[in-house]
């Protein structure tokens, strides 16, 4: 078996850690979650010389080993326990070298845990532009560590690296400073107490917050050792903060040279702009105009092909596959189901990249800070920000990013609204039904689908902040959490690691989606080709003229759309379809709701099925695409079934009705009761109800 | 419904579908963090 090296890469946030990663790692990388909490865990293989493989865990960005939060608690459970699968040969501290003061005082802790350490420092190409000169020799022998000059811009320094990591059993595992500094009586006793103890590990174990961590604290008790106070313990981490700095600073002095003269301000520039508080928001709006419509554009060439591949797929199968059950099931229930999910991946893949895009050049983060200023007026603080922004791409990790507001009251808020915000899995439904009844057509170059789609997320939000609003008076909420962050520099995205992040979230959307829309799809087709009573058994009876009037393809589609209606899943859309009636939807339509209470992109799959089963195409070899079918859709009158009004209507009832069995799961989880789930399924889809009632009565 | 080769696979696929969604809506199963396998985050 080949050497196995552990490296755990730890950072504050924003120091870039993740494009280290990237680069060490390249697609060999996968993504968990640490077990217990929400915190997400990249591990990847980097492999080095003479067969030699460094396991890269890309650590929770942190600020110190005092932890204050459940993901900076994971760095350092991991750092103090020797038998944890994952504890590190080697720790590479990534530090920001505009912030490397700030960044040293996490690496000289790590250091005194003993651990072998390197030092990189990252966004080294901006030294220039910030009058920063190094003196990597003299501080290498004062940090006494390896110091590697690292940047996103270039890969040259990744071998480089890989040598250091290859041949860690050199690199220096001295402590930084001896912990007697910081209370020479205190630590003394300690050391009496526990004479085979690590002091510095002894004392960053004793100072964990007892209400996240799972370091064993057990061996304290009874020992014969003065118990300090929290705020005797926290007073004692301040002074330990402030010896390190007086050490770094000192090394710094001679280490580090800084011309402001030379500082380009290009930062503090933009941010007047982007934060203005009327030109922030303009600005903002600008940019999701932007995307919405470079999602509706640049997808649409994709997005056709895919379609046509998949309408011809289901049609070689038919040609191919021997007739009979299974042959159907996977023509029309299983590729079609598929497919329709499928179709998105352009235009999903294009939402992730942008967000990607903002969230890389540190433009979400002032994002961020602008929605705070309006979630204050509704009675939300800072803290309910970045889940609510969360909620865009999926509310279940949003609503388990609520865990670090303080407030019960205003964390409870934040769960319950969240599922108003415009999640990645209502786009397929979007995408479809805009794309259906909404013109494409242009003025002063916006286009309308673009524009009604950015208004849905708009909708969302407003949904979002007036619920809060209105909760936080029924609650009445007393204790307010405030946001404290850090404005990352602004830089330009590397296109490797926007990539990266495209191709995971959108594989993780199209695998999770994908399972269930195959078993919901399955169970579709056999409902809508399975049924009792004469009227499915011999639908020919019952054709609407004389068959001899017909043609084979008039009749065999007429025959096909009275047997649909008479199968299970037909009797079953009959006998719900007065509920959806007032909403301006047919019995489909409604099968197509109840089952996207499984999950809200199930919707389009649904519908794939139950059309391709109804629509009898004697083309040989070549399906007609969705779209189209669901275009040319009519009742027994003729009338449209798509038109603006039941489209506006099912947009509406989409964007505020609970459809999704895994939020409330996780929503059960956090607030360990139905109660609230079940308030919030109700709430909400009547909300839903109510809103596309109105909006359906009013166009039409 | 006769039986057949075909048929047979038809009831399987539907048994397994079923089963899995079962499985995944099951509320008791909530041993489950966001980003596992089937952690029903998409």
């Amino acid at each position: 078996m080949s050497k196995q090296i552990k490296v755990a890469l730890i950072g504050n946030p924003n120091t870039g850690k993740t494009s280290i990663f990237n680069s060490l790692t390249g697609l060999n990388q996968k993504t968990a979650n640490y077990p217990g909490v929400t915190v997400e865990k990249k591990e990847g293989i980097c492999k080095l010389d003479r067969g030699v493989k460094a396991h890269i865990y890309d650590l929770p960005g942190t600020y110190s080993l005092n932890a204050s939060s459940m993901d900076e608690n994971i760095v350092v459970e991991l750092l103090l326990n020797k038998n944890h699968k994952d504890y590190p040969d080697l720790a590479i501290i990534v530090s920001d070298v505009e912030n490397l003061k700030r960044n040293l005082v996490l690496f000289t802790q790590v250091k005194d845990l003993k651990i072998p350490t390197i030092l990189a420092i990252n966004m080294s190409d901006r030294m220039k532009y910030k009058g920063i000169e190094l003196d990597l020799s003299y501080l290498e022998n004062h940090l006494d560590t390896k110091i590697i000059l690292t940047t996103n811009r270039t890969n040259l320094w990744t071998d480089t690296l890989k040598d250091l990591i290859s041949n860690y059993n050199k690199l220096p595992s001295n402590k930084f400073m001896d912990p007697q500094l910081i209370d020479p009586e205190y630590f003394k006793n300690l050391q009496r107490t526990f004479p085979e103890q690590d002091l510095y590990k002894l004392w960053v174990v004793i100072c964990q917050d007892a209400n996240f961590t799972n370091v064993d604290k057990n061996f304290l008790d009874g020992a014969d050792f003065e118990i300090k106070s929290i705020s005797e313990l926290k007073r004692l981490q301040q002074k330990e903060t402030i010896k390190r700095y007086q050490l770094i600073n000192n090394i710094l002095k001679l280490g580090q040279k800084v011309d402001q003269s030379k500082a380009i301000g290009f930062g503090a520039a933009m941010d007047r702009i982007l934060t203005h508080k009327i030109f922030g928001y303009v600005f903002f709006c600008l940019i999701l105009l932007g995307m919405f419509q470079a999602i509706y554009e640049w997808a649409t060439i994709p997005m056709n092909y895919i379609d046509s591949m998949f309408a011809s797929i289901t049609g070689w199968v038919k040609i191919n596959f021997p007739s009979g059950a299974m042959t159907d099931l996977l023509a029309d229930g299983i590729i079609t189901g598929i497919g329709g999910i499928v179709i998105f991946v352009p235009q999903i893949a294009f939402l992730f990249m942008f967000i990607s895009v903002l969230e890389e050049s540190g433009y979400m983060s002032r994002v961020v800070f602008l929605m705070d200023r309006i979630m204050q007026k509704f009675g939300l603080s800072g803290k309910s920000v970045v889940p609510l922004i969360s909620g865009v791409a999926c509310a279940i990790p949003a609503i388990m990013a609520t865990r670090n507001i303080e407030s019960w009251k205003e964390r409870l808020i934040t769960i319950l609204v969240i599922p108003f915000m415009t999640c990645s899995a209502r786009l397929p439904v979007y995408l479809i039904i805009v794309a259906l009844v909404i013109p494409n057509e242009t003025i002063l170059g916006v286009n309308y689908q673009a524009v009604a789609l950015m208004s849905l997320y708009i909708i969302g939000f407003l949904a979002a902040i007036f619920s809060a609003y209105i909760l936080n008076i029924i609650l009445k909420m007393k204790k307010r959490s405030v946001l404290v962050m850090e404005m990352p520099n602004y830089k330009i995205p590397l296109i490797k690691d926007v990539l990266y992040t495209v191709i995971e979230k959108t594989k993780s959307f199209i695998v999770e989606a994908g399972k269930i829309i195959l078993a919901i799809s399955i169970i579709l087709w056999f409902l809508a080709t399975n049924g009792v009573g004469d009227k499915f058994k011999n639908p020919e009876k019952y054709v609407s003229q004389k068959i001899e009037l017909l043609t084979e393809n008039e009749l065999q589609t007429e025959m096909a759309a009275i047997k649909l209606e008479n199968s299970f899943i037909g009797n079953i859309g009959k006998t719900i379809e007065p509920v959806f009636k007032p909403l301006g939807y047919d019995w489909k339509i409604g099968i197509g709701l109840i089952t996207s209470f499984a999950a809200r992109e199930v919707f389009v799959g649904t519908l794939a099925v139950i059309y391709n089963i109804e629509n009898y195409d004697d083309s040989k070899g070549k399906q007609r695409e969705l779209k189209n079918i669901m275009r040319q859709e009519t009742d027994k009158n003729g009338n449209k079934i798509f038109t603006l009004a039941s489209g506006i209507s099912l947009l509406l009832f989409y964007a505020f009705a609970m459809q999704c069995m895994s939020t409330l799961a996780i929503v059960k989880k956090e607030t360990n009761s139905w109660k609230w789930p079940a308030i919030q399924f109700i709430i909400m889809t009547l909300i839903a109800y109510i809103v596309s009632l109105i909006a359906f009565q009013l166009i039409s | 419904m006769e039986f057949n080769i075909q048929n047979f696979l038809v009831i399987l696929s539907v048994g397994l579908a079923i089963l899995y969604l079962v499985k995944k809506y099951n509320p008791k199963n909530e041993n489950k963090n966001c980003g596992d396998k089937d952690c029903g985050c998409h």
